[in-house]
């Protein structure tokens, strides 16, 4: 096996194939930062240039893509306050809290090196347990998706703030949401009213820009005019690292979130969103240190939400390689990219094409060190928009945001439902309605119902199938209780977004 | 100081958040008379306005779950229709909205603690209508403007709404703004975004 890395490690490092990974990891940088252009796109984008390139040079572009997409979405998310992934939103509701306090180089500096330490823990679980999570993962039928997606729905109770009637209010909302247009199941029209712009139902990123972004310029156009606090005077590199003592201090956070973010990543479907959302619901809810701060800037949500959210990586490739299933979008484009060069990524590529298994493995590594590099060294400049005046800023946030609305399907009328979203939020965080377990429903609320009916008709319509096999009776359990347990108990000052 | 001490003699006595009070303290102290009437004003205001916006939930909410109604379906055994799932959210959301106008009411009549962000804020409510009305008219005016010249009228107008004075900033701004947006999406991304009608449309082409 130390002969198949040693051999990988000579690949990877040949010069094309550095080049690859460094245009890679910038391509994915600037397509995840970018509003209007998700990771998944950015990967398509580079699929049709990889036709003629040696296959393990393709996968070190597109892995480079992959990677520094996720690690780039939350660029914007902390800077502005535009959450590009459904994943981002813990991010903002952190993040961009902390930039606005003129700690943007601080919020930068955890993030980042939170991203690295989870997509690097991953890849290393990804590399030593690829069997058991594969296993752990096809164990996984509609009952236990549906409650797996209860659990994630559950951290509700982790972002509502001072009231749980609005929190799930907001989150019934939210799932409301996710049933308009077409019934997956049926094909019957759910709530269209004979529109065809709503056939397809809401996109995410229409309803957070809207519900997030947009709303939050509206509340800051109420705000007395002022200069954007977030501008700040870069320290240099030394003097705006985060110490040592930051991440001793929540070594539970830094070592939860990337298993959460791992073992849910590797989930079919599930993804960074739930990870990242269970793993801020987690910390939140067993906060130790400054439980008041989350919600204002806590740096302990941030940390758990990109630790997890960088993790989810490696489980998603996990049972892209080992079993051959695409765990989120940009791994659906992996596996294109698999079959394009004549390849089948499951149990048989370990012994088929060891080089490329191998090789994948030791690109990840290194694209996750490469991104502490690039990202490092451009925060800087990254911050240096902060200083534009507050109204150009918020301008160039507002178009950013239409750009962002129009670019999923040129469609205007996915901008004018941003727009209305917007009034929405606006009402909402005007009222104390916290917004993210709004976004929490729709993310997940299309799973959710689609696996509870799948699994009613598995069962014949009898509840009790849902809690038959012993791992959705512990989420289930493990629900009920994160629900419950806030009524007893609620941590004080926790505010909701 | 004293009254805020007392218990019942003060409505704000109650508010046991954390957060930065001891500058709204500072405040109150400083002609408490003035500032308590206003704050009480502010949240009456506000309390008020919830219980508007969660009743104008509640009847949404209504109206949607009688939509709901009509999508309930029986197939097989187990199977549920389009509309049991969406009636389940609505119920709740309409249980949930209700409860939360009952709450406010409550907490309104009692004179209960109100956030502390409903206390700190002094709306500027013309600004904000001004810049909802620019931002509203801009996505109008995409589709006949085309979407370049629009932003290039946008930026100045909607920093001019959000309180921005200075000419020089309101011009430089458009045409940075403006030209980094071309720029990258319109010439190194390429999407396709609408060009507008008639003599726009040629301008729109000459850009892009």
């Amino acid at each position: 096996m130390t002969v198949h890395y040693l051999n990988a490690l000579a690949t990877i490092l040949a010069p094309e194939n550095l080049i690859a990974m460094v245009l890679g990891s910038l391509w994915g940088l600037l397509a995840g930062a970018l509003p209007g252009i998700s990771t998944s796109m950015g990967v398509v984008l580079l699929l049709s240039f990889t036709y003629t390139m040696p296959p393990i040079t393709a996968f070190v572009l597109l892995v480079g893509a992959y990677l520094g997409g996720i690690t780039g979405g939350s660029i914007t998310s902390i800077l502005f306050g535009i959450p590009g992934e459904p994943s981002s939103v813990p991010t903002v509701i952190e993040g961009h809290s902390l930039a606005k306090q003129g700690k943007a180089s601080y919020a930068m500096w955890v993030y980042l090196l939170c991203s690295i330490f989870g997509g690097l823990f991953s890849t290393l679980v990804m590399i030593l347990a690829t069997p058991l999570i594969a296993d752990f993962a096809l164990r996984f039928g509609p009952a236990e998706y549906f409650a797996l997606t209860v659990l994630g729905l559950s951290v509700v109770s982790g972002l509502s703030g001072g009231s749980l009637v609005k929190g799930f209010l907001s989150c019934f909302f939210g799932l409301f949401l996710a049933t308009v247009g077409t019934d997956g199941i049926t094909g019957e029209e759910r709530f269209t009213f004979g529109t065809v712009t709503l056939l397809g139902g809401f996109n995410f990123v229409v309803v957070m820009v809207g519900l997030l972004a947009v709303s939050e310029i509206f509340l800051e156009a109420e705000e007395p005019f002022q200069e954007y606090k977030g501008a700040v005077e870069y320290k240099g590199l030394l003097g705006e690292l985060p110490p040592f003592s930051l991440f001793k201090r929540y070594w539970i956070t830094m070592i939860r979130s990337p298993i959460i973010g791992t073992i849910v990543g590797a989930l079919p479907g599930a993804g960074a969103t739930i990870a990242s959302f269970l793993a801020y619901g987690e910390a939140a809810r067993t906060a130790r240190h400054e439980p008041e701060k989350f919600g204002r800037g806590a740096v302990e949500g941030l940390m758990a939400a990109e630790c997890a959210n960088n993790a989810s990586t490696g489980g998603s490739m996990t049972i892209l390689l080992s079993l051959g299933i695409p765990g989120s979008n940009t791994t659906a484009m992996l596996l294109a990219a698999f079959m394009i060069h004549g390849m089948q990524p499951g149990p048989l590529l370990l012994s088929t094409r060891p080089d490329i298994l191998y090789g994948i493995f030791v690109a990840m590594i290194l694209t996750n060190l490469l991104l502490l590099v690039l990202v490092g060294m451009s925060i800087r400049l990254f911050l240096q928009l902060n200083k534009l005046p507050y109204s150009i800023f918020s301008a160039t946030i507002l178009i950013l945001c239409v750009v962002g609305a129009y670019g999923l399907n040129n469609s205007m009328d996915d901008v004018l439902l941003m727009f209305a979203f917007s009034i929405i939020g606006y009402f909402m965080r005007k009222f104390q309605v916290p917004v993210a377990p709004c976004i929490l429903g729709l993310v997940l609320g299309d799973l959710a119902e689609l696996s509870l009916r799948r699994a009613l008709l598995l069962s014949g319509g009898s509840i009790l199938g849902l809690v038959s096999s012993p791992i959705s009776a512990i989420l289930l359990a493990g629900a009920t209780i994160s629900v419950v347990y806030p009524l007893f108990k609620k941590p004080k000052g926790i505010r909701g977004v | 100081m004293e009254l805020r001490n007392c218990p019942g003699a003060d409505p704000w006595a109650s508010r046991d958040e954390g957060g930065p009070s001891g500058e709204m303290d500072q405040k109150r102290e400083v002609g408490l008379g003035e500032g308590r009437g206003r704050e009480e004003r502010t949240f009456s205001r506000w309390k008020r306005g919830e219980v508007i916006f969660f009743g104008l939930s509640s009847a949404f909410f209504l109206f949607m779950s009688f939509e709901a109604l009509g999508q309930l379906g029986h197939g097989r055994p187990g199977e549920m229709g389009s509309g049991v799932w969406p009636l389940i959210a609505l119920s709740a959301c309409l249980g949930l909205s209700g409860l939360q106008v009952y709450l406010s009411w409550k907490s309104s009549a009692k004179a209960l603690s109100p956030p502390e962000e409903v206390l700190e804020s002094k709306p500027r409510r013309k600004e904000l209508v001004l810049a909802v009305v620019v931002f509203a008219l801009y996505l109008l005016a995409i589709p006949w403007l085309g979407f370049f010249l629009s932003t290039f009228l946008f930026v100045p107008a909607v920093s001019w709404a959000l309180g921005e004075r200075r000419t020089r900033v309101l011009v430089l701004g458009a045409i940075a703004v403006t030209g980094a947006i071309l720029g990258l999406f319109g010439w190194f991304i390429s999407i396709p975004f609408p060009k507008g009608v008639g003599i726009f449309a040629s301008l729109s082409r000459l850009l892009h």
